[in-house]
Formats: C-alpha cells, sequence, structure tokens
C-alpha cells in the first residue's frame, strides 16, 4: 500500500473535522510533497463549496399555514369546541321546547279550536326547529368523535362532564 | 412532545425537510406534498417523539416517504435520471454571489448527483448541505455508521472525478 492510499481516507476526515492533531500533522506534511494528494484534498473541498452553493428549497409560507391549520390550530378550535358543546347542544333543545310550549302552551286555557292552517304552520316550524337542533348535536357528537378517533380521548372525556344514570334497583317483594 | 414543541420545531426544520424532499424527489410540488405529510405524521406521533428527536424523526419520515414516491414513480417511465437545469432551482430574486457560485458549480454536479442512487444523494447532500452529524444520518436513514462513512467518502470522490473530468480546477 502506498502513502497516498494511507492518506487519502484522512482527507474526508480533515473535511469533517474528525482528525486528530496526530494524523493531521502527518497528512499536511504527505501534502506538502504530493501533487496528486493535494490536488485531491483541494477537488473535495470544492465539491463541498459547490454543494453549499446549490440553491435552498425554502417550504413555502402558504406551505407552512396550511400544516398549523391541520394541526396546532384545529385542535386549539377542537378544544374550545368540545369544552362548549354540551352548553350548546342544551341551548338548541332548550329553543326548541319553549317555541313549542309558546306555541301549544299546557295550562288548560288553551283555546279548543286551533285553525288547521295554525297547526300545520306551527308543526313545520316546530320540525325547522328540531331539525337544527338534532343537526347541532350530530356534528357536536361527530367532532367528539373525530377527536377520540384521532387518539385524544383522554383530553376529550375530561372536557364531557358524563353523568351516570342510576337505575333504581329492583324491590324485592 | 408538546403542541407549541411541534410548532417550534415545525418551523425550525420545515426548510430542512423540505430541501431534503426537493433534492430526492427534484420536484418542487412533490417536496412540498411530502413535507407537509410528514410534518402531519409528526403531529399524529408527536406524544411518541422528544423534542429533541424532532429533526431526526422528521428526516426519516421525509426521507421514507421520498422513497415511497420514488418507487411509484419507477413503475412508470422517467424522462431522465438528470436532475433539472440549475437554473430551474435558483430562487427568483438569489444572492448573486451564491447565485454565481451555484451557476459555476451546479450544473456538473446536478448530473453528478442525478447519477448517485437516492440513498447516496441523501448521505451527500444531509451531511454536505445540512451539516448532520453522520450518527443523526445513520438513524436517519436506518444503515450501519460505517456505510453511511464509507458511501459518503465514495460519493465525494465520485463527485470530485466529475468536476476533474468537466475541467473544473480548484
Amino acid at each position: 500500500m502506498s502513502a497516498c492510499d494511507t492518506f487519502r481516507p484522512l482527507l474526508h476526515e480533515r473535511l469533517d473535522g474528525e482528525l486528530g492533531a496526530d494524523a493531521a500533522r502527518a497528512l499536511e506534511a504527505h501534502l506538502a510533497a504530493c501533487p496528486d494528494c493535494r490536488s485531491a484534498a483541494e477537488g473535495l473541498a470544492a465539491v463541498r463549496s459547490g454543494l453549499l452553493a446549490l440553491p435552498e428549497h425554502p417550504l413555502p409560507a402558504e406551505a407552512l399555514e396550511a400544516i398549523l391549520d391541520r394541526t396546532v390550530r384545529d385542535r386549539r378550535l377542537g378544544t374550545r369546541f368540545a369544552a362548549y358543546w354540551p352548553a350548546w347542544a342544551s341551548a338548541a333543545a332548550l329553543a326548541a321546547l319553549a317555541l313549542l310550549l309558546l306555541r301549544f302552551p299546557l295550562s288548560p286555557s288553551a283555546p279548543a279550536e286551533i285553525p288547521p292552517g295554525d297547526v300545520a304552520k306551527a308543526a313545520s316550524e316546530a320540525r325547522l326547529v328540531l331539525s337544527l337542533a338534532a343537526g347541532a348535536l350530530h356534528r357536536a357528537e361527530r367532532a367528539a368523535g373525530d377527536r377520540i378517533l384521532a387518539g385524544e380521548v383522554a383530553p376529550a372525556l375530561r372536557r364531557v362532564p358524563i353523568r351516570w344514570a342510576v337505575r333504581p334497583e329492583p324491590r324485592k317483594s | 412532545m408538546t403542541d407549541e414543541g411541534f410548532e417550534l420545531a415545525v418551523r425550525e426544520h420545515r426548510n430542512r425537510v423540505n430541501s431534503h424532499a426537493f433534492w430526492l424527489l427534484r420536484d418542487g410540488e412533490d417536496a412540498r406534498d411530502i413535507s407537509q405529510e410528514a410534518m402531519v405524521r409528526l403531529w399524529r406521533h408527536r406524544s411518541e417523539v422528544p423534542d429533541a428527536a424532532a429533526r431526526t424523526w422528521l428526516l426519516r419520515t421525509t426521507h421514507r416517504l421520498c422513497l415511497d414516491k420514488l418507487r411509484r414513480r419507477a413503475a412508470r417511465p422517467e424522462v431522465s435520471e438528470e436532475l433539472s437545469p440549475v437554473s430551474a432551482w435558483t430562487d427568483p430574486a438569489p444572492d448573486p454571489e451564491r447565485h454565481a457560485a451555484a451557476q459555476a458549480l451546479g450544473g456538473i454536479l446536478e448530473r453528478a448527483l442525478g447519477r448517485l442512487t437516492p440513498r447516496d444523494r441523501a448521505i451527500v447532500l444531509l451531511r454536505e448541505v445540512e451539516g448532520v452529524p453522520y450518527e443523526e444520518i445513520a438513524e436517519t436513514l436506518g444503515l450501519p455508521l460505517g456505510t453511511v462513512k464509507a458511501a459518503l467518502h465514495r460519493s465525494r470522490e465520485r463527485l470530485r472525478e466529475t468536476l476533474l473530468r468537466a475541467g473544473v480546477h480548484p
């Protein structure tokens, strides 16, 4: 093995800054005496310079925004929605109930005869209100389901108060 | 990794990830899609990835996604193994000094890079352009350290010989 074969691998170590002091001194002495290895060292340095001079390819700003929208921001939005969805659903249901009671009061003073047109109109409005409430509930459940499917079961459950209905034990006679 | 840690990692490594994808795929649109996919995957796996490992995780995922993409591309005929002309890579308003250097050597290096395998090209670019340590490259690409070093030394020599044959004297 020639001296050049021994020193060529050290050129790479020198380029990587991994050459020890003694090896570096020996290499410098060899380079001073060997034009081929000196040329190789300069060539490797030129390769690095050329690669470093290649243009960068930054991720476009709109792509970064899209990523943040799909991840961190979506979660923040979802968390806020998840925190309030029971309240929204309750409010929608209460509104539906209030409208129904306005149309069909429970008191005995309600008129005995309601014109058929009013009944049809009230039924139509009630259906509309109920469908809106059902839609709100459906969206809320879907959002909560998405969170759970996305592996965020614990955070979603923490924010949804669950009150289990206690069924009374059957009495023993 | 917390939500804040994720956002920091994405902001810090987005250009490195996109560049890596670009150099492997040689297509800006594909690179952007792969970068986005890698970062969304990091989000899904953030509970398993410590902040300090974000760069390696992102580059590894990007690399694998790129290889998948290249395999899909290989299934259909490709016009050329050569990289696109260096003029097409440059920014609309590049730094004049940087632009001049890229023009001087870029055209030759692009052809030589295009002839390397995707794995060797990734090793060269991670080390020479991104300055990623050998150990991290080995972890990123799932290769033994010795294989990474040997591949890098071999690729450097090939690139050097290409410059020499092209009459580029240092």
